[in-house]
């Protein structure tokens, strides 16, 4: 017997040839001596889980980096064949495998195949020379174009696309000339992500020292509108603030964090949901080889010793979690759900979801609750609002008339 | 055992010409302070005094010295307040010694307001020792800097002391010309007490301690007091020196300096310039030069939070413990609630409140633009003092406005005569004097020649004008070599007129300015650019106008924001992205919420930019 609630399972590589400087994923350059133990290690996580996740069934795995696409096939089957041993995995589970253009052979992709991973998703970021050299890519766009003929040759049928706008002095040709590209290859998803400057990146450095300018917010909203236009006309449903996916072919693994469900999350710096916990295992690849080698149990009766940090989820946390993940789906939440699970913490923020719906930020149609365009664009004005309902002044006499 | 003899002296010196490590010198070459004991600059001991290398508070300290001719002398260094906002705590400092240190820097030769503190001294009759200092640096130009000092103020050439507090080159001659030159105290220890406080500082167990010269007389422990012109009697706690430290005295007597402990808890009650005598009822005439603190810069201040009202008024009530000038007094502004209108002795008096008070006591504040005090003439024949612009009367009840005009002094090397006319006229400044501060043309080692010919210029111009950014300016203007001294001359009548500014259709009163009528929508405009590049883009178009009287003279829009949205999920870290939501709803709390529109504090200081770019 399986319980109902599905379960997803997350495998962390941290492996990069290089480091890009926008990056802030837990990734390392020159560690690939570390390969062998860091295998070693992540099987032995997976094992450790086994009791701890009897009875769920798991419906995706997604195994993301750092560069997965570094790995060989057999490496790729062996982590790939400790999960079916360790967990009940569906039939007709989603298993996904990152690249970079660069590594991707139709050899190791083959490789993937047979050991189960069944939908690719790769980092092409832009087809323009000048912006890859900005985000220190390794791969030309004729090399990207390659690498997705070598996946479809291996039989990919399921295959997504990282695509990346929002550069400094980002231009729209060049964004538009990229999109039209990949669109024209059909991939069946696409993830077209605005740059973000994050804390602690090189990049932010940059900026930091005016090296850098950040892209006009302005011409980052005119290409993010285009953009959902253009795809959409294309066939492609913009189901998710940044995704795009033909019919069928949106990212389960993504979809069910976004619908706050459980997920295990294995290798070094891997985050988890599980049992009401949140939690992340170390960072540092070394320290989590270490680590595993070791005898002793997780921290609060989690079976990985790994696990550093774990907060339980409070009611409230919960609440906001649902609203700021889930309202970045095109179909929203249930707020009558909501409503009847977290009733106390529901009353903190009614207010600003009434507020949101007044402003046309926000729908309602019969208890789902989700986003107008407008309201996708802006969704952080409406979630820091959720975090903090305190910003939000309460209704005027002026608007309750 | 006769009593050793006396001398009594401050240090007359600019920002940075080594005050500090002057006394610091001396309380080692006197013994006064074991070297190992020293921290460097020991009586600067606000840390914001040590970071803006200026004196706060004036400070004194007894020293011990044998002179050549073997005989023991007591010295008291009578620290001064080191700016031109403090000018009459200066004088007071002066009026308690006999003689000043002119202390001046031997590569930048004499400043603004160094020249004005030796006109105080002058007027006070002290005996004044030139002392050319930081002779060890290579860009020292010790002759062009005597050359000047002759010419100015008038000494000979022998008068010179050549020192450097830095390695101590000079500081024996130093103390050899503070015995001889300096006269002694004058004062009769026979007559009733008379005692001139020059400082106070708060102690909360001897309550407030006043730094005085005992001028006649003679003070003791539990010696029954009065206060003269605050009249307050009390009885002395305890009298003493500073040594640095406190130390008590059996007594003080005439041409003494050193402290009485008050035990009064209300530091308004022992004021700068007051006069200390016996509670009897024989009043001997009080000492001369008294006066009231007068404020002469003024804004608001709201705490950013409005639920920190009460840490804000607690946070005052302490402040003013260590400084009576301040003035303050609850208001209300429909933009930011419930603060207080404070008024400062100046420019940089403000600066260092508002530093004080976020620094020492944590708050978040919005100041408002600094203000000055005007006069109205209403039509009903009334005179109203206004020191918040919102409060102007309405026009048809104002017959007349006057505002404060000052004197500034500039000094400046002459090849920027122009440029700094240029910055006094275009502030509406008018030309009174020009002196050349080196006639005799003596050319220093650090290049000769026109360029270290200096000048004095005097200006007279409202005070409002260089309330913002004209000492900035005017140091740009001349490379950072002009220096700067103002003092208040009187009220003259002026076509004024109040700026309004309206942010999404609700005018914001904490942003009203009053401004000249010629300039008002020039302001007006520069204004509200201003505040559209200040304020963040929100939910909704945010118009920004400027009107005066009614009519409109500016708008601008700050457009609606159109994207801000977190583009990626961090792979499954949910809690990261809560954290990041979490920080950014602290930012916006820092805002100040005025209608619908979020306003960051810095654009309630716009107003200070008004006459910029």
């Amino acid at each position: 017997m399986t319980d109902a609630a599905p379960l997803s399972l997350y495998i962390h590589v941290p492996f990069c040839t290089v480091k890009c400087a926008y990056c802030d994923f837990n990734s390392y350059a020159a560690l690939e001596h570390l390969s062998g133990d860091w295998l070693s290690a992540a099987l032995r996580e997976l094992e450790l889980w086994s009791e701890r996740a009897a009875g769920r069934l798991v419906q995706t795995i997604f195994i993301g980096g750092g560069t997965p696409s570094l790995l060989e096939g057999d490496q790729i089957a062996r982590l790939l064949d400790a999960a079916r041993r360790h967990f009940s995995v569906a039939p007709e589970a989603e298993i996904t495998l990152e690249a970079n253009p660069e590594s991707v052979s139709i050899e190791r992709m083959r490789g993937y195949r047979a050991a189960g991973v069944n939908r690719v998703s790769m980092g092409v970021q832009s087809l323009d020379p000048d912006e890859l050299r900005f985000l220190d890519r390794l791969h030309s766009a004729e090399r990207a174009e390659a690498a997705l003929s070598e996946i479809r040759a291996a039989g990919f049928e399921n295959v997504n696309l990282d695509l990346i706008y929002g550069l400094p002095q980002q231009r729209f040709e060049t964004w538009r000339d990229t999109l039209e590209r990949v669109v024209a290859w059909r991939p069946e998803h696409l993830s077209c992500y605005a740059l973000t400057v994050e804390e602690d990146t090189p990049l932010a450095a940059r900026v930091a020292a005016g090296a850098v300018v950040e892209a006009d917010p302005d011409v980052v909203a005119e290409i993010a509108t285009w953009t959902a236009q253009r795809l959409t006309r294309a066939g492609y449903e913009h189901y998710e603030t940044s995704n795009y996916a033909l019919t069928g072919r949106q990212c389960r693994h993504n979809l069910n964090y976004w619908r706050c469900g459980d997920y295990i999350g294995v290798g070094p710096g891997a985050h988890g949901c599980f049992d009401g916990l949140r939690y992340s295992v170390v960072r540092r690849p070394a320290a989590y080889i270490r680590r595993l080698a070791s005898v002793a149990g997780g921290p609060n009766g989690l079976p990985s010793p790994a696990i550093e940090d774990i907060e339980a989820i409070t009611e409230q946390d919960a609440l906001i979690d649902a609203l700021t993940l889930g309202l970045r789906l095109r179909e929203g939440v249930d707020l009558h759900g909501l409503q009847r699970r977290h009733p106390a913490a529901f009353a903190e923020v009614e207010h600003v979801i009434e507020w949101a719906l007044r402003t046309d930020l926000a729908e309602q149609h019969d208890a789902q609750l989700l986003l107008t365009p407008r309201g996708h664009a802006v969704a952080n004005e409406i979630f820091v609002r959720l975090v903090d309902p305190s910003l939000l002044p309460p209704p005027t006499t002026e608007s309750l008339a | 055992m006769p009593a050793p003899p006396v001398r009594n002296f401050c240090i007359v010196a600019h920002i940075d010409h080594g005050k500090s490590t002057l006394s610091d010198r001396l309380l080692e070459a006197t013994g006064t302070v074991d070297p190992r004991d020293m921290s460097a600059q020991l009586l600067d001991s606000m840390a914001l005094e040590r970071e803006k290398g200026i004196t706060i508070k004036a400070r004194a300290v007894r020293m011990q010295h044998t002179a050549r001719d073997g005989q023991q002398y007591k010295l008291h260094l009578i620290d001064t307040p080191g700016h031109v906002d403090f000018s009459y705590e200066v004088s007071r400092s002066l009026a308690a010694a006999e003689g000043a240190l002119l202390v001046v820097d031997a590569a930048e030769g004499i400043q603004a307001q160094t020249l004005a503190n030796v006109y105080l001294a002058l007027e006070q009759d002290l005996a004044l020792v030139p002392v050319i200092n930081k002779i060890d640096l290579d860009v020292a130009r010790p002759e062009a800097v005597a050359a000047e000092l002759a010419d100015v103020v008038g000494f000979s050439h022998d008068e010179m002391l050549y020192v450097s507090a830095k390695t101590g080159q000079g500081i024996e001659e130093l103390l050899q010309a503070i015995v001889e030159r300096i006269p002694p105290p004058r004062g009769e220890q026979s007559e009733p007490l008379r005692a001139l406080i020059f400082d106070s500082e708060y102690d909360p167990y001897k309550g407030v301690i006043a730094h005085v010269r005992v001028v006649d007389g003679e003070v003791a422990g539990r010696a029954q007091l009065r206060l003269n012109a605050a009249d307050r009697r009390f009885e002395a706690m305890e009298v003493g020196s500073f040594s640095p430290g406190l130390r008590a005295l059996p007594q003080l007597t005439a041409g003494d300096v050193g402290y009485v402990a008050t035990g009064l808890k209300e530091v308004g009650d022992v004021r700068v310039g007051d006069t200390m005598t016996m509670a009897g009822r024989q009043r001997p005439e009080p000492l001369p030069g008294y006066r009231e603190p007068k404020a002469m810069v003024f804004a608001g201040l709201y705490p950013a939070n409005s639920v920190d009202y009460q840490d804000l008024s607690d946070a005052l009530d302490k402040l003013r413990l260590s400084d009576s000038s301040i003035i303050y007094q609850a208001e209300s502004s429909a933009a930011l609630g419930f603060g207080f209108r404070m008024g400062f002795l100046g420019l940089l008096h403000m600066e260092i409140v508002q530093e004080r008070l976020e620094r020492e006591y944590g708050l978040e504040l919005v100041f408002t633009a600094p203000s000055v005090e005007y006069e109205v003439e209403t039509t009903d024949g009334g005179v109203e003092r206004i020191e918040n612009p919102s409060l102007l009367p309405a026009p048809p009840r104002i017959a007349e406005i006057r505002e404060p005009w000052v004197q500034i002094h500039v000094i400046t090397p002459q090849q920027f005569v122009g440029a700094v006319m240029e910055a006094v006229t275009s502030r509406r400044g008018r030309f009174e004097r020009m002196e050349y501060l080196q006639r005799s043309g003596v050319s220093g080692n650090g290049g000769g020649g026109d360029e270290q010919i200096r000048v004095l210029l005097e200006y007279a111009i409202p005070l409002s004008e260089i309330l913002t950014d004209f000492y900035d300016d005017l140091k740009s203007r001349t490379h950072g070599y002009a220096s700067l001294d103002y003092t208040l001359t009187g009220y003259q009548p002026a076509k004024l007129v109040k700026l309004d500014l309206l942010i999404n259709g609700e005018p914001v009163d904490a942003l009203s300015a009053i401004v000249h009528a010629d300039r008002a929508a020039s302001d007006g405009r520069r204004l509200a650019d201003r505040l559209r590049r200040l304020i963040p883009r929100q939910l909704f178009d945010v118009p920004i106008q400027a009107a005066v009287g009614g009519r409109i003279v500016a708008r601008e829009t700050v457009r609606a924001m159109r994207k801000n949205v977190t583009a990626k999920c961090y792979g499954g870290d949910i809690t990261r992205k809560r954290k990041l939501l979490q920080r950014q709803a602290e930012g916006k709390k820092r805002l100040k919420r005025v209608g619908n529109v979020e306003i960051p504090q810095e654009a309630f200081l716009a107003v200070l930019q008004i006459g910029k770019d």
